[in-house]
């Protein structure tokens, strides 16, 4: 599903080099709940950006789905996140211009898909996550929790390979960060959705299937 | 909520685009102070376009309605300026030119000169007009009352007052028939025996007082014609008759008059207007610049302050061209609402113009056509850049942005 060999990133501070991630190496399996955790400034979220082909690494390679994709050019790379990867963030990233049900159905947009489908399958994936009765409302309006299952409906509608979490519950209280991870424990068991949660919350990494921890740019 | 358009495989294409305009609409909404300052720029470009050109068209058209109206097979002679080398024109000659020409059909002379008018207890300087008859048709006067003088008129003092010179304040007082009344030109004593209406283009006619030419002659004692107006035989090029005045005046006098076709005039205003409108064009279109320059600077703050969303967008899979795309709209649109407005600003100024120097209003085509196609053009020109810019935000960057 997903491999990862001898992956190094650095950025560039001033004249030097900064090396962040170290020689990766990781498999993950098709309906695998994997944490990731480590301190931070350890490199989760670079290595983040880049299983998620938002950011490229400084050498190695990676394949998603058995396609090698750090050579695919900007748009296949923009069409393999709205296809294959779907992101859960901290600070959930909703539109604000956009009820929930419209937020649900974005990445549909880039799918050539007819409005009334995305409309459909958007209140499909609502009423999955709990919220069918909140479709219209816009995020301001929700709490934390709700804009977070909103951003997991969203993360999900284009059936993607792989859903990517980071630090999914780091903006909400215990209580209701119990209550995402429920949902993500039983996407992963009912849907055989594979998640990867980055977190440094050791309640909820004990929770998955597999943990991995980043120390100084290398995985354990 | 998502209104539910059914739309077929093949008008997904349309249905994305009325997501990019409904999300356009939208932002813009959103951010209405920004957008009302880019469409006051943007309305105050085109409308000064609409309206200049529109303007320029209609002016025109004036001219030309004008000119058209005097007939364009009328010919104006005019003797030169100084005339030192030849004879002068006499009304014999007019008459001579006539009957040896085998373009002409008619040829009026008409001698130009002022003198003093008393009337009503009032003095003032008049312009004077001596000529036939046959003044009247061709150049398509109208009478207010009375008649106009005629052939059997010759050496009498008999006078028709111009439209203009019952204006003055010693005719507008005057209570009575004017018909019948006496002005005295040059201490002479001369009847009224007709008025004209203010309807005609003839400049002299508006503003003289008409007598016989024959009378003028010993009046004044000035036998020079300032000018014969002339009507041509049917399907004459006016290239030929002018030639064929020329040439006479030339042979018979050595004197080199200028002939003036109406046909030619109304060739130059059509020249003319498409300059001027064409000039008016450009000028305003430098104001399509600045308004431009306000349409992008507000797309580039658009730009920066939506570059969380624009890494969400990108984070969900929408490519470079699905930014640039909806960027590209959303200036688009605020270019073309500001095309309407200034669609209207426009159209309300050319009206305001036309009817101050009473000029029939219409509303050119091509006016607005060209301001509302300049308009998606400037939104797509100067929304290129902050599209572009947009388009081309590192993903990452974009998204952990504040």
């Amino acid at each position: 599903m997903l491999k990862i060999r001898d992956l190094y990133k650095s950025y560039q501070v001033g004249h030097e080099m900064m090396p962040i991630l170290k020689g990766i190496n990781l498999d993950v399996e098709k309906g695998e709940l994997l944490a990731v955790t480590g301190s931070s400034g350890s490199g989760k979220s670079t290595l983040m950006s880049i299983m998620g082909l938002l950011d490229k690494p400084t050498r190695g390679r990676y394949w998603l789905d058995n396609k090698e994709v750090l050579r695919c050019s900007d748009d296949e790379l923009a069409t393999m996140r709205n296809r294959k990867i779907g992101f859960v963030f901290q600070s959930f990233y909703l539109l604000q211009r956009l009820t929930a049900a419209e937020n649900v159905g974005c990445p549909l947009r880039y799918n050539k898909i007819s409005l009334r489908k995305i409309h459909r399958r958007s209140l499909a994936m609502l009423e999955k996550v709990g919220l069918a009765d909140r479709a219209s409302h816009r995020p301001d309006e929700l709490s934390g929790g709700q804009q977070q299952r909103v951003a997991i409906a969203r993360a999900l509608i284009g059936k993607p390979a792989i859903v990517l979490a980071d630090e999914p519950t780091g903006a909400l209280d215990s209580h209701v960060s119990q209550e995402i991870m429920d949902l993500f424990i039983s996407l992963n068991q009912q849907e055989g959705v594979t998640i990867i949660i980055i977190t440094h919350d050791q309640s909820i990494a004990k929770q998955c299937s597999r943990v991995m921890i980043m120390e100084d740019g290398v995985l354990k | 909520m998502l209104p539910c358009y059914d739309y077929g495989r093949r008008s997904v294409e349309i249905a994305m685009l009325l997501t990019y305009i409904r999300e356009a609409v939208r932002s813009l909404y959103t951010a209405k102070q920004r957008t009302l300052l880019a469409l006051i720029g943007i309305s105050i470009a085109i409308g000064a376009v609409i309206s200049l050109v529109s303007i320029g068209i209609i002016w025109g058209n004036e001219m030309l309605r004008k000119a058209t109206a005097a007939g364009p097979d009328i010919l104006q002679i005019d003797p030169p300026w100084n005339q030192e080398d030849g004879e002068d024109i006499t009304v014999r000659d007019t008459f001579l030119l006539l009957n040896s020409s085998r373009t002409l059909a008619e040829a009026v002379p008409m001698i130009s000169t002022y003198g003093t008018s008393f009337f009503n207890g009032q003095y003032w300087a008049t312009y004077i007009v001596g000529t036939t008859s046959s003044y009247k048709t061709i150049n398509k006067l109208r009478l207010k009352a009375g008649r106009f003088i005629s052939s059997l008129d010759k050496n009498k003092y008999y006078i028709v007052i111009g439209s203009e010179v019952l204006e003055k304040p010693a005719f507008k007082n005057f209570k009575g028939d004017l018909l019948g009344s006496t002005v005295k030109i040059n201490n002479r004593s001369c009847t009224v025996v007709g008025t004209l209406e203010d309807s005609t283009y003839d400049w002299h006619a508006k503003y003289s007082i008409i007598m016989p030419i024959s009378t003028v002659t010993h009046l004044f004692n000035e036998k020079n014609i300032s000018k014969i107006t002339a009507r041509m035989q049917p399907n004459v090029d006016f290239r030929v008759a002018t030639k064929e005045i020329e040439r006479y005046f030339k042979q018979r006098k050595n004197i080199e008059v200028m002939v003036k076709a109406n046909e030619q005039r109304i060739e130059e205003i059509k020249e003319v207007t498409a300059m001027l409108t064409l000039l008016l064009g450009f000028i305003s279109s430098i104001s399509l610049l600045v308004g431009g320059v306000g349409i992008m600077n507000v797309m580039l703050t658009s730009v920066m302050d939506r570059r969380r969303e624009i890494g969400i967008l990108r984070a969900i899979g929408a490519r470079q061209r699905d930014i640039r795309r909806q960027f590209l709209t959303e200036a688009v649109i605020l270019c073309l609402i500001g095309g309407i407005m200034g669609a209207g600003i426009g159209i309300l100024a050319c009206y305001i113009v036309c009817s101050i120097n009473e000029w029939t209003f219409f509303i050119p085509k091509l006016g607005l056509w060209l301001g509302l196609g300049v308009s998606s053009l400037v939104g797509i020109f100067f929304g290129f850049y902050p599209a572009h810019k947009a388009a081309k935000l590192d993903p990452i960057t974009a998204l952990r942005s504040e």
